[in-house]
């Protein structure tokens, strides 16, 4: 204002002629009083951006858009200028007022920013409208990896100067993951870096998301690192500074496609903003247009996003052997003991130490064995790790073994499979072995006891499957069984055709024998009962002779069946050899014999006929029927 | 006796197949040389070169209860724990109660994953799995048979003896080899038909889930896993209808399991 009036009243009084030619000057800047509203044309989508509103002249009751369709971060923030040049007695004057907003792109179409409107000088001036293209996600945001940097590259040739005018855009800064080995087998140290390039100056460095590393054992490369280290690249002939942010050594743990996560920062970007000066003049432009002198910087926060790597891991070959520690890498062992020669309960230490590089933190244990009658305690394990670009160290097991019995014992070699990864092929170390030589203990341990022989069960320390069956063995055709087969059943009938036909053979040969003494001892008894029941008949009908004929035919004729003696040798003293031959009761042959002569006797004895006849039927059955007791 | 009975088989095979002698003779000298060559490998270390040598054996058609203890050992080596219980229950099957082999079945099946407490058996039923299990069917059957002879003999002795006291003797006799016979027989025929009928399996997939009825979406009652041996009651269709040792029934599918 003050200005202005002052150009009025040097207009009025009507000065010297160079006071008019500046004047004119004046003139001409007070006509084209402008208020322009400038933004970038097209940013993508989370992307911070600066509309600026300038005015160059003095001027108030600013009244701003509505900024429809993004989000209003800050502003409006006002700034003034005001620059005064004289070169040669050419003296330029210029003022300017600016509103700033920092607007965020929220989503993705094409806006129009209404114009503002200001109050200058008494009048209402508009600024112009402004087209601004949002594109979703792409490339300026800070993302572009090494794919990204071909189309990053167009973006930044059509929008060439909108850096300066207060956008942040992928060029400018951004974190890459690289990726020493895309393919590396399980348990091969890869080395990923999170790396940071930028081409404006940075502050606040803030990690807000460390990407949580799965399927990998990791071990941080820059923990003792305090500071970043910078260095400068060019890329594209652009110069950048770079930092590694993060550095992680990784072995995969299994194998297959494990994708790197990327990781999430934000940074304060101190981006350069230029005025522009209204003086048409080349030679001026070139000077003041310089950013060291005519630029004012502006804090941006920026979200920076690295991108995500995909590694494929390539499983360890086939024929991993049984002992297999785990351990990839490249690696030497040594086995030390402290003495091979001592007494009973006194301890030895052995170490055993595994050094090299690779994952040694995989390595958990070894294979010792030590000899059972060893008390043996958990190894004491130092691990001791330099972070170098590759991982390496040493892995050292101090083992404490206190043998309890005096004798000589072999700690068998211990041995250490890796998989080594410059040859590609698995490999084992052994130390040597342990030969130590226990002498009986002197006595002062209080578990020694002298009292007799320390007996102990057998102490199993392993089980295994019996060893196989050694050949010659025999071999029978599967699926047949003898039971129920053919063999089998004709074994069967075979058994029980024999037995038949020896049973028919013997009662054949049995009977070809029977016409002698064997049948007819069989059929003695028989005979007799036939004519003792024909004698019984003849009682009844009282034909005395036919009785007596049938009793004493009954008599002789079972005695000659039974003792084999011819009818004609009959008599009573050949029956009374024959039966003493037989051991049979005297009583009883005394009986028989009086049987005998009372038939003889009875037929011509006085007396009731048939009281006799009864009596020696009842004598005669009576004396058959004891001597077959007597002789069964 | 059973030597004999095999020079009798074999007589008979050798006429049967006369015709087709050449292939028949080339046949019987691979199974030694093969058994031969299985067993370097094992002591070796070459398992499944070894397997495959068995393999050859049991291709041809043989069979033993050392083969199949052998192919158990060397399955297990391999680790393949199902297939060596399948090898070491089809030893046990051609030779019960054998030692060995119980020995080593019982440390692998404590290597399994499944862990199934055996329903008690009744005293009666342990007598009698015990006799069946005290020689194999084939020593069974010849027992039978020689009881058989003993029986006939007794007979003869009842029948044909001129004095009482012989006769009962055989009497008594034949009455008691009868006996023993029909037991020789029932445990000679339990022990075939264990071999012949395939009713039992052991469970070949890693992880298998009985169900409630032979339907893919019907209930799921228990998981088993390899090495699992599982009595078969009945079939529809691929669904088997399986008893594990504790007594729980299920229905799984054909393809999970190998049969006995």
């Amino acid at each position: 204002m003050m200005i202005l009036q002052g150009i009025d009243k040097i207009r009025t009084m009507g000065m010297t002629l160079s006071l008019t030619f500046l004047m004119l000057a004046f003139q001409v800047q007070a006509d084209n009083v402008q208020f322009i509203a400038e933004a970038p044309q097209s940013v993508s989508v989370g992307a911070t951006f600066r509309v600026v509103f300038t005015l160059n002249a003095k001027g108030d009751h600013f009244n701003g858009p509505d900024f429809k369709g993004f989000d209003v971060i800050s502003g409006p923030n006002q700034g003034s200028s005001q620059s005064f040049q004289m070169i040669n007695g050419n003296v330029s004057q210029s003022v300017s007022l600016s509103f700033t907003y920092l607007i965020r792109a929220s989503v993705a179409g094409t806006f129009e920013i209404r114009p503002a409107k200001i109050t200058s000088n008494g009048k209402e001036l508009h600024s112009n409208s402004l087209q601004v293209t949002v594109s979703s996600s792409g490339v300026p945001q800070g993302n572009n990896g090494q794919q990204g940097q071909g189309q990053g590259r167009q973006q930044r040739q059509s929008s060439d100067n909108q850096a300066s005018e207060g956008t942040i855009d992928g060029k400018d800064v951004y974190i890459r993951t690289i990726v020493s080995k895309t393919n590396p087998t399980v348990g091969e140290q890869i080395t990923v870096t999170y790396k940071i390039y930028t081409r404006v100056g940075l502050s606040n460095l803030n990690l807000t998301n460390l990407p949580n590393i799965s399927g990998f054992w990791s071990k941080d490369l820059l923990e003792s690192q305090k500071q970043l280290q910078q260095s400068t690249e060019t890329i594209d002939g652009q110069e950048y500074i770079t930092a590694e942010v993060r550095k992680l050594a990784l072995f995969p743990l299994k194998s297959g496609e494990v994708t790197i996560p990327p990781m999430e920062m934000t940074v304060v970007a101190q981006v350069k903003s230029r005025k522009k000066s209204r003086v048409r003049d080349p030679w001026f432009d070139a000077f003041f247009n310089d950013p060291l002198f005519n630029s004012s910087t502006q804090a941006v926060e920026v979200p920076l996003k690295s991108n995500a790597v995909t590694v494929n891991v390539r499983d360890l070959p086939a024929g991993k052997p049984a002992d297999f520690s785990g351990a990839t890498g490249n690696y030497s062992l040594s086995g030390k003991i402290d003495r091979t020669q001592l007494k009973a309960n006194e301890a030895i230490n052995l170490k055993i130490t595994v050094s090299g590089t690779g994952n040694l933190e995989m390595i958990d244990k070894l294979p010792i064995t030590f000899p059972p009658d060893f008390d043996t305690y958990d190894p004491k394990v130092t691990t001791n790790i330099n972070k170098g670009v590759t991982i390496s160290g040493s892995k050292t097991f101090e083992y404490l073994i206190i043998p309890r019995n005096a004798g000589s014992f072999t700690i068998d070699p211990v041995k250490f499979v890796y998989y080594d990864l410059s040859e590609s092929r698995y490999k084992t170390l052994s130390t040597d072995k342990f030969e130590i030589e226990v002498a009986k203990g002197d006595g002062t341990q209080a578990n020694i006891s002298y009292s007799g022989v320390d007996q102990k069960d057998v102490q199993y320390v392993g089980n295994d499957i019996r060893h196989i069956k050694l050949p010659p063995f025999s071999l029978k055709d599967s699926g047949i069984q003898f039971f129920g087969s053919l063999n089998y059943l004709l074994a069967l009938a075979g058994i029980v055709m024999v037995i038949i036909v020896v049973q028919i053979l013997m009662y054949k040969r049995r009977k070809a024998l029977g016409n002698t003494g064997l049948m007819r001892l069989k059929k003695a008894t028989g005979v007799a009962r036939k004519r003792l029941k024909k004698a019984g008949i003849y009682l009844k009908s009282g034909s005395e002779t036919e009785f007596y004929n049938e009793i004493s035919q009954a008599l002789w004729g079972y005695l000659s069946d039974k003792f084999q003696i011819p009818l004609a040798e009959l008599s009573t003293e050949s029956v009374n050899d024959a039966l003493n031959a037989r051991k049979v009761n005297q009583e009883l042959i005394d009986a028989f014999t009086e049987t005998l002569q009372n038939c003889e006797f009875a037929r011509f004895a006085p007396g009731d006929k048939n009281a006799n006849m009864e009596q020696i039927y009842t004598q005669a059955l009576e004396v058959i029927s004891r001597i077959e007791r007597e002789l069964r | 006796m059973k030597i004999k009975t095999n020079h009798i088989s074999a007589v008979i095979l050798t006429g049967i197949l006369a015709t087709v002698s050449p292939l028949v003779v080339l046949a019987q000298l691979s199974p030694k040389a093969n058994l031969d060559s299985a067993t370097a490998c094992y002591t070796s270390g070459r398992f499944a070169d070894a397997l495959g040598y068995y393999d050859q054996v049991l291709k041809n058609g043989k069979e033993s209860y050392e083969l199949y203890f052998n192919m158990g050992n060397t399955a297990f080596r391999l680790n393949e724990l199902a297939q060596a219980v399948w090898f070491y229950e089809k030893a046990l099957r051609l030779k019960p109660g054998d030692e060995d082999a119980t020995f080593n079945l019982g440390l692998i099946n404590s290597r399994i994953t499944d862990k199934i407490d055996q329903v008690p058996l009744l005293f009666y039923e342990r007598w009698w799995r015990s006799f069946v299990n005290l020689f194999p069917p084939d020593t069974w059957s010849m027992v039978s048979l020689i009881l058989l002879s003993l029986t006939g003999a007794s007979l003869l002795l009842f029948f044909q003896a001129g004095y009482m006291w012989q006769r009962k003797t055989g009497f008594w006799l034949s009455l008691t080899f009868g006996v023993l016979l029909v037991f020789s027989i029932s445990f000679a025929w339990k022990g075939t038909q264990r071999i012949m009928n395939h009713n039992e399996a052991i469970i070949f997939a890693t992880t298998v889930t009985a169900k409630s009825s032979p339907d893919a979406s019907a209930v799921d009652l228990f998981v088993l896993h390899e090495g699992t041996k599982v009595g078969i009651n009945d079939q529809i269709g691929e669904w088997l209808r399986i008893k594990i040792a504790n007594g729980s029934v299920g229905w799984i599918k054909e393809k999970s399991l190998k049969r006995l």
